[in-house]
């Protein structure tokens, strides 16, 4: 639809025109503002923690693990420098013999979309026994996370 | 020959004055829409609905995904 429109003004003399390819549902996606009263149900972002903690894989497993603990938290995401979700880190379910928090971690964790509707989401971590669930972006880029009582 | 764009640049188009306009119909863009976005359905869009449109400044148009 957004193509069409796009070669139509541009034949009305408008210049430059961009098409925006992604579309609302990219720019929900991504948890970005948006104006207007909304679908009517709550979306994942509206549940979601934004401060869980992160590290990076190259990071000393047992440093990490204490800071999470101190946090009071039971997840840590492992993040790329682009802030990329590379695995997740629960320091009450390591493998004893894991040395280094590379080799701990658990690699692709589901994930769910910004914009997907939070009772839904609720509802599979329920069904599925997860207790948490990573929001992140189209790109992989974390948002936060979902977390349900175990 | 409208040129495709991504959110990113999306972003950077809207920050230096690009006008964003929604494509999709009435009740989609009431729900939900950019912010600053301007309401242009594609079924009305022609010569005329189109001069709410700064001709001085990049027009980004967008619907709800690529298809």
């Amino acid at each position: 639809m957004s193509p069409r429109a796009a070669w139509r003004l541009e034949s009305f003399g408008f210049e430059p025109v961009y098409d925006y390819t992604g579309g609302k549902v990219d720019w929900l996606a991504a948890g970005l503002p948006t104006e207007g009263p909304g679908p009517g149900s709550m979306r994942a972002t509206l549940g979601m923690d934004r401060d869980v903690p992160t590290c990076a894989p190259s990071e000393a497993l047992g440093p990490v693990v204490e800071r999470v603990r101190a946090a009071g938290w039971d997840v840590c995401v492992v993040l790329n420098p682009a802030g990329v979700v590379l695995g997740r880190l629960r320091p009450d379910r390591l493998d004893e013999a894991a040395t280094s928090l590379a080799g701990a971690m658990e690699p692709g964790p589901a994930t769910v979309r910004a914009h997907e509707d939070l009772g839904e989401a609720l509802g599979r971590m329920e069904k599925r026994g997860v207790t948490s669930l990573l929001v992140t972006t189209p790109e992989g880029r974390l948002l936060g996370v979902l977390r349900r009582p175990g | 020959m409208p040129t495709s764009s991504t959110r990113d640049q999306v972003l950077e188009l809207v920050g230096s004055g690009a006008q964003l306009v929604e494509v999709l119909p009435e009740h989609e863009f009431e729900e939900e829409h950019l912010p600053g976005a301007i309401h242009l359905p594609l079924r009305r869009l022609d010569a005329v609905t189109a001069e709410v449109l700064d001709r001085g400044r990049p027009v980004v148009v967008y619907c709800w995904d690529a298809l």
